[in-house]
């Protein structure tokens, strides 16, 4: 037989052999046979010298490993840096866009729609509730804390009892101001602001809301007394001026509902203790 | 010992085993097995934070190797067909002289003699009981047959 073709056969046959034992699950596999059939085969039919492109690969594979290495502590801090930089961009360019566009600060936006509800802060979960003087014909004192700067307005007979004053903020200039804030377990919120305004100026402007096609605002007249009116996502605004007595009377609401929080106000300006409390309490809470 | 320093460790250990692997089970493609071990070792630097590597790398790095080879051999249709032998061509490690003399022979013993004859007369698929026949690995049957091959060449020369 000619000795070429035996040889070839050969190496046919282990590597037939080879094929066979690396089919074989890795870890059944007998690995000292597959290394010894894989030299034998690499030794009838190659001359080259392994170990010269060994160690030039290893060499190479090498500085790989070094420059990944170096390239992963790199972007260890890279990779959180870029994001956090990218976060402030948008963030900036959201808030510019949204005081570009519609006026409005987002930051402030979000904090007002969500009503705070984003700060975590311990008096939210236990607030101070604001008890004030009273008396027979001022049962809250709030007609107590407006006389303080000079000025008697009507004042509600009756506020549910849920609803608990927790801010109170009084301004005597430059314009005389009161502003009670009463808040409910359930976050329905209730404020009566009244402004003593001598100056006409003063007196005229009614600030709530913005007079564009995004607020529902219109005039009614009640009682003879003309009232403007805002309502819009769950948010009341009622104001009236009392020309005679140079005081503008601002109530809001949040999530009461249109109906109750209209009829709220009806009863400030018509000064109608004769309401009953079960009435209110069941608008409220 | 950092992962770099065991990378190079792992790699001076087992590049030639896995090459001559790749090597032999891409029909003997030289620049093929170069390809596929440089990827077995640069996979295992990519994955050097994920991988175990003071444990026995040779498992991962054999089965690396055989993802490889089928992924090559799927690209390049010839290594499906079987093995061509008539292609292979053998190393010029001094093949027997041939026929025309009978002297080279005279160096070997009888079973070294016998060993040879069994093996040029052996039909292709006969080998491996051949080898067990003399408690020898295919493995080892091939390196006594190259072992008696150099005695009979340096004896000529």
């Amino acid at each position: 037989m000619n000795q070429v073709k035996a040889d070839k056969e050969m190496i046919a046959e282990m590597q037939s052999l080879l094929e066979q034992e690396s089919r074989k699950p890795a870890n059944k596999r007998d690995y000292k046979m597959i290394e010894q059939l894989s030299a034998a085969i690499y030794e009838a039919t190659s001359t080259d010298d392994l170990s010269v492109i060994a160690e030039k690969n290893i060499n190479q594979l090498a500085a790989q490993s070094a420059e990944k290495s170096r390239k992963l502590r790199q972007s260890r801090w890279m990779r959180p840096a870029v994001t956090l930089a990218a976060c402030v961009v948008i963030c900036l360019c959201l808030n510019a866009w949204t005081i570009h566009t519609f006026g409005q600060n987002l930051p402030k936006t979000i904090y007002q729609i969500t009503q705070g509800a984003i700060s975590i802060r311990p008096s939210d979960l236990d607030p101070a509730i604001i008890r004030l003087e009273s008396s027979a014909d001022d049962p809250y004192g709030i007609r107590t804390e407006c006389e303080k700067l000079g000025f008697s307005p009507l004042t509600p007979a009756y506020i549910p009892t849920d609803m608990k004053l927790q801010d109170l903020t009084s301004n005597d200039a430059p314009i005389k101001r009161v502003t009670f804030t009463y808040k409910s377990s359930k976050h329905n919120n209730l404020q009566l602001h009244y402004k003593y305004a001598v100056d006409q100026q003063v007196y005229e402007s009614i600030d709530f809301g913005f007079p564009s096609d995004h607020y529902q605002i219109h005039e009614e007249t009640i009682g003879g007394k003309t009232v403007l009116i805002s309502w819009e996502d769950e948010v009341f605004h009622a104001a009236f001026c009392d020309s005679d007595a140079h005081i503008v009377y601002h109530m809001s609401s949040n999530y009461i509902g249109y109906d109750e929080s209209y009829r709220f106000f009806v009863h400030i300006l018509n000064n109608t203790p004769h309401q009953t409390a079960q009435m209110f309490d069941a608008f409220f809470v | 010992m950092n992962q770099d320093e065991l990378c190079v460790i792992i790699a001076e250990k087992y590049y030639q085993p896995i090459y001559k692997y790749c090597y032999a089970k891409l029909n003997c493609d030289a620049s093929a097995a170069q390809d596929c071990t440089q990827n077995v070792f640069l996979i295992m630097i990519q994955k050097k934070n994920r991988l175990n590597l003071s444990n026995n790398m040779q498992t991962w790095l054999y089965k690396t190797a055989d993802r490889l080879i089928r992924n090559y051999r799927r690209k390049e249709k010839k290594y499906r067909d079987q093995i061509p032998i008539d292609e292979i061509e053998l190393a010029d490690h001094g093949g027997l002289p041939g026929q025309e003399t009978e002297t080279p022979l005279d160096c070997l013993t009888e079973t070294e003699s016998a060993l040879l004859h069994e093996y040029y007369e052996a039909t292709f698929g006969s080998r491996n009981e051949l080898a067990k026949k003399h408690n020898m690995t295919l493995y080892e049957l091939y390196k006594e047959i190259d072992r008696i091959k150099k005695k009979v060449k340096s004896n000529k020369d």
